[in-house]
């Protein structure tokens, strides 16, 4: 069991203060929902929690690890994968190529073997190769496997993406608005997917503007604007919070004016 | 066939020389270093192969080893500020590492010989010999295609970020691409300083610099294929472009706009995508990064 805390997390660019003292814990196995409109800063919060960016203040620990101030790419080694709002594949490279780079926490094989092509790298390539077949399997997008991952619809790039960060073997998955553009059919059957992979025991963040898709699918659900947690508990409760509601749909004088 | 072969021989070895130097540059590029100090490493590996070789009691396989190892040291030391750089400001700072080796050689005279360059070298490098560097690094280049480190590479040039999330340390490949690319120019450097006889520093300037970029926006900077048709196309196009005689430089630059506007991936990197795209078309295909 797995659990990644946040605590008094706050960033600020220059003088704009884009969170300020964020709080929550999410555990795996469990899909945490984190929503709030546009700007409320869910993807720099991401971007914290992964390492991109620095923190100004707060810790965010890993099992009681400090992972706050550690480098993108050891975050990953402990075991917290992410995918981007705006999808960011390797274009030019195959959807198989695309997988394969997920597993890197993965590869052992020496430098040199790498340079003399020993038979340690190559039955690592080989493996890996196994390895990332059958996760495109469990995506659905087995037979994409040798297609040039930029030429993909939106919806198989998605999966490209969310194949790729499950690859590195998370315990956390955070999930920057997966089924952002993607009609019902489709976020419905990503639904399921989250589903299964929760109950395998990975703890996913889900961060979405689609309140409804991610009221269906958590438990918890954390309300961002602003920079702060303004409502926190089940969608039933955060949805009613008068705070939420304002903050989606405007306030009393809004309503005024209308 | 052996007659053409010995008629063209220098023409052979020039492409093969070239074609060890695009490899230097290429392995930054494809690592997403934006270095162009292949020539200084170059430059390095001449001289003191040549050194060793004239000055002191080197054979020419030890000389050559040691510009290896030496040039290759150079790329380590060059990676630890320059890691830090990205994109034109790499360039720029590169082509400034350049300019000091080149600086260097005119300043060194005791050991360098100065403007006059070093002369009465002996030739102790052959075609074969040539052949045998070209093909010890083409295994390594293929190697890494089809290994970890290719992926890394290709991850890293298509997307920093995405790549550091993905656990591949940036410091640890660009470093290793650094080193590589140093060890491969100390090499041929090394091998073009012991077959010419003579070496001057002005053969290690600008020109150069541009030369062995040509090579691979010619070729392409991805593939295996890339450094070897960017080679052979600046090796033949000169001797096709005899007769032209004054109006030559006019052609190279216009073949060169060419590619750049029609080929931007360069012409050995589309022929291996276009190969590709029919082989996955039809059936199974290998896997092997990007190089193939």
């Amino acid at each position: 069991m797995t659990s990644l805390d946040l605590k008094n997390v706050g960033k600020s660019f220059g003088g704009l203060q884009a969170i300020r003292d964020v709080s929550f814990t999410m555990a795996s196995g469990e899909i945490t929902g984190l929503i709030g409109p546009n700007g409320a800063g869910k993807s720099t919060l991401v971007n914290l929690i992964t390492g991109l960016l620095k923190l100004s203040s707060g810790t965010i620990t890993l099992d009681g690890q400090d992972i706050g101030t550690a480098p993108p790419e050891a975050v990953v080694r402990l075991g917290v994968a992410r995918t981007f709002q705006n999808i960011r594949l390797l274009t030019d490279g195959t959807v198989l190529e695309n997988v394969m780079i997920g597993y890197h926490r993965r590869e052992t094989a020496s430098i040199l073997s790498g340079l003399l092509a020993l038979p340690s790298s190559r039955a690592e390539t080989a493996q890996l190769q196994d390895a990332a077949m059958e996760m495109l399997g469990r995506f659905e997008i087995g037979h994409l496997a040798h297609a040039t991952a930029g030429a993909l619809s939106y919806g198989h790039q998605r999966r490209v993406e969310m194949a790729r960060a499950f690859a590195t073997d998370p315990q956390i998955l955070l999930l920057d608005e997966p089924v952002a553009g993607m009609n019902e059919a489709e976020s419905e059957s990503l639904g399921h997917l989250f589903r299964k992979l929760a109950d395998s025991g990975v703890g996913i963040l889900l961060i979405e503007h689609d309140v409804k898709f991610v009221s269906k699918l958590c438990h918890q659900v954390h309300v961002l604007d602003s920079g702060r947690i303004i409502a926190s508990g089940t969608p039933d409760y955060v949805l009613k919070h008068p705070d939420v509601v304002a903050a989606y749909l405007g306030t009393d004088e809004f309503e005024g004016v209308a | 066939m052996m007659q053409f072969f010995t008629a063209n021989q220098a023409l052979f070895d020039f492409f093969l020389l070239s074609l060890g130097f695009a490899y230097s540059q290429q392995i930054v590029l494809r690592a997403g270093v934006f270095s162009i100090a292949t020539v200084g490493f170059v430059a390095i590996g001449a001289y003191l192969a040549g050194y060793l070789v004239t000055k002191s009691e080197f054979g020419g396989l030890p000389a050559i080893l040691a510009a290896t190892l030496v040039a290759g040291l150079g790329g380590l030391l060059l990676s630890v500020p320059l890691s830090r750089l990205r994109g034109v400001f790499q360039a720029i700072a590169t082509l400034a590492f350049v300019e000091i080796v080149l600086n260097a050689l005119y300043y060194l005279e005791p050991y360098t010989g100065g403007a006059m360059g070093m002369n009465r070298i002996p030739k102790l490098v052959e075609s074969w010999h040539l052949l045998i560097a070209v093909a010890i690094v083409i295994y390594v280049v293929w190697s890494i295609g089809r290994s970890g480190i290719g992926r890394a590479w290709d991850a890293i040039r298509q997307d920093e970020t995405v790549a550091a999330c993905l656990g591949v340390s940036i410091r640890k490949y660009h470093t290793l691409a650094f080193v590589l690319s140093g060890a491969i120019g100390g090499l041929f450097g090394a091998m073009q300083g012991l077959y010419f006889y003579t070496i001057t520093p002005e053969q290690f300037g600008f020109a150069m610099v541009v030369s062995v970029l040509t090579t691979i926006v010619l070729g392409g900077r991805a593939t295996l294929a890339g450094p070897i048709a960017g080679a052979l196309i600046l090796a033949v196009l000169p001797e096709i472009a005899r007769p032209l005689a004054e109006n030559r430089l006019f052609l190279h630059g216009a073949i060169l706009l060419a590619v750049i506007i029609f080929v931007p991936d360069g012409v050995g990197d589309l022929l291996v995508h276009k190969l590709r795209q029919r082989r996955n078309g039809t059936g199974r295909n290998m896997i092997g990064g990007e190089t193939s």
